[in-house]
């Protein structure tokens, strides 16, 4: 169950339909069907470079994608999702980036922010950072739920808008954890500093490559605390179905959509995301017809 | 520590499938490196058996192989067959720093430079391309408006003193005709590698918004006395004409304060 703090944040954001996570191709499908989505989804980190703590001029926009964002923020709700938190990382802090991310709330009002359970930074053994190149999932221990807690808390401290933690996807199997991905959820969940953003596709991967029921799954995860569901698809690579957004979102991940949706009172969207680099195969036909696909399933269930 | 230590440990297995082959072969030794609690080493010891953490190390490559091969594209493919000895010496060199297409690119940059400098790099378009594209993406993610705000009170350009190239412009250096080169990558093809030898100069500049390349005519090359790709500053050289016609000099004045402002 959520927060009374956090429930009351979310009673002040109104239901908002279907979005899409940017990518470089998304412009273009809005410039051409302004009312395409209810909603946008932007990951900051890309729209900007980022020099590293200490720089002298250490976040340097890049001012042809904030000029599309500038364009479209006064028309279309925008909410972020980040990637550079690295919420699990063991010693790793960002106060700069962090500040960064504050200030483009206040700029942009982003109605919710969401980042992974996962991490990315680390400290090489030399002492510098170093980036993994991927979301690297972490172990269900009591030690990481209590430190990633105590990020939350401190986040929630500067971040103006209710935070959301996204099921990671993983294609490892850590033996001997101290609990199941479910019950680390709702414990997050429960010590009050977050909601959820539901990944679909990454809940449909994981069971898909380590054998386990969806379903299940979702009966056992606290909906009430889904605030954002992400759809996409993926593909067999390198032994094993991945999570690369290349395409169509796979029917039993809408399947998963509709099994849920009864059962999530304060989801306020779903995000369609798909990688621009399969946009040419994909076309413009192809993501309008996920799109509808989502607003079909959430029209279904919602009387807005 | 132990968790970061763990963390660390599985970041350097994931970049590194002969890491992972040895910790196969000899636990004790490959994770001695790492402070790591039992119940850590039997994990790592696990999942690096798992097929997933195959796949962990090949997302790994296609990840870090993904801002190089998009933002320098004729570069890598005017290395050919060379590129993968390349990429893995870089690999072996440089750990992923801080997931920054830019950086990452530049570093790449720093490193085949130094593989030329040891006459290591095969291609005879590899120098040109690498210097076309760094340039390209220096303007390209670098700052416009601000640059441009401080040019507003520029006094008006005086052939007869001394100018430099626009802030928001870049000169490079081709060894062969930039049009047949360019144009060759372009179609994704490569030029002959029997094109003659010719020193060119083509001028890149965002300075109106959108790319714009111009390649400057011999008249105009010989009096270039700087060919960097970096900004430049031309105190002793003579208008060039054709870049004046292209708003792409300036008074000399406004050197210091826009170069800082461009963030080089």
């Amino acid at each position: 169950m959520l927060s009374a703090e956090l429930s009351l944040a979310l009673a002040g954001i109104r239901a908002r339909g279907i979005g899409i996570l940017h990518n470089p191709v998304v412009p273009g499908l809005l410039k051409a069907d302004p009312g395409l989505v209810d909603y946008l989804a932007i990951t900051p980190d890309m729209f900007w470079t980022d020099y590293g703590p200490g720089a002298d001029c250490r976040f340097v926009e890049l001012e042809t994608w904030t000029d599309f964002l500038d364009g479209v923020a006064d028309r279309l709700p925008l909410v972020a999702h980040s990637i550079g938190l690295s919420l699990g990382s063991a010693e790793f802090s960002d106060d700069g980036y962090v500040e960064q991310l504050v200030q483009w709330h206040r700029r942009y009002g982003f109605l919710w922010h969401s980042d992974h359970l996962s991490f990315a930074r680390v400290r090489s053994a030399s002492g510098h950072e170093q980036h993994a190149a991927m979301a690297v999932p972490l172990p269900f221990d009591i030690e990481v739920l209590e430190m990633i807690s105590a990020r939350l808390r401190d986040l929630g401290r500067h971040l103006p808008s209710p935070f959301l933690v996204e099921n990671a996807v993983s294609y490892l199997d850590f033996p001997d954890q101290d609990m199941t991905e479910t019950t680390f959820l709702n414990a997050l969940v429960h010590d009050g500093r977050c909601a959820l953003l539901l990944d679909m596709h990454n809940l449909y991967t994981n069971a898909r490559n380590h054998g386990f029921d969806a379903s299940a799954f979702l009966h056992e995860l606290d909906l009430e605390a889904v605030v954002e569901v992400h759809v996409a698809g993926g593909g067999e690579f390198a032994g094993m179905y991945t999570d690369s957004h290349s395409g169509p979102c796979p029917e039993p991940v809408w399947q998963l959509l509709e099994e849920a949706m009864p059962k999530m009172p304060n989801l306020k969207g779903i995000t369609f995301e798909f990688h621009d680099s399969y946009f040419p195969r994909f076309g413009v036909e192809g993501v309008r017809a996920q799109l509808e696909r989502a607003r079909r399933i959430w029209s279904g269930h919602r009387t807005q | 520590m132990s968790l970061a230590a763990f963390q660390r440990a599985l970041c350097d297995l994931i970049a590194s499938p002969s890491l992972c082959l040895a910790l196969r072969a000899d636990a004790e030794t490959t994770l001695a490196a790492y402070e790591l609690s039992p119940r850590e080493r039997d994990r790592l010891t696990t999942v690096v058996r798992q097929r997933g953490m195959s796949t962990n190390c090949t997302l790994y490559r296609s990840n870090r192989i993904t801002p190089i091969y998009t933002l320098l594209p004729f570069t890598c493919r005017s290395l050919g067959d060379q590129f993968g000895a390349l990429i893995n010496q870089y690999w072996a060199q440089e750990i992923y720093k801080d997931g920054q297409y830019k950086s990452e690119i530049e570093r790449f940059g720093t490193f085949l430079r130094q593989r030329m400098a040891a006459d290591a790099v095969i291609s005879p378009f590899a120098r040109e391309l690498l210097a076309f594209e760094l340039a390209r993406n220096a303007l390209e993610f670098g700052p416009r408006r601000d640059v441009l705000r401080q040019l507003a009170d520029l006094p008006a350009l005086d052939s007869d003193k001394p100018c430099r190239l626009h802030p928001l412009a870049r000169l490079v250096r081709f060894q062969h005709d930039p049009a047949v080169v360019l144009a060759a990558f372009a179609r994704g093809g490569v030029p002959p590698a029997d094109l003659p030898a010719a020193e060119a100069f083509v001028v890149l500049s965002v300075a109106d918004g959108d790319l714009k390349v111009l390649q400057l005519d011999d008249g105009t090359v010989a009096e270039c006395d700087e060919t960097s790709s970096a900004p430049v500053t031309w105190p002793q050289a003579r208008l060039a004409r054709e870049l004046a016609d292209a708003g792409l000099l300036l008074s000399w004045q406004t050197a210091d304060k826009t170069k800082a402002s461009a963030g080089v």
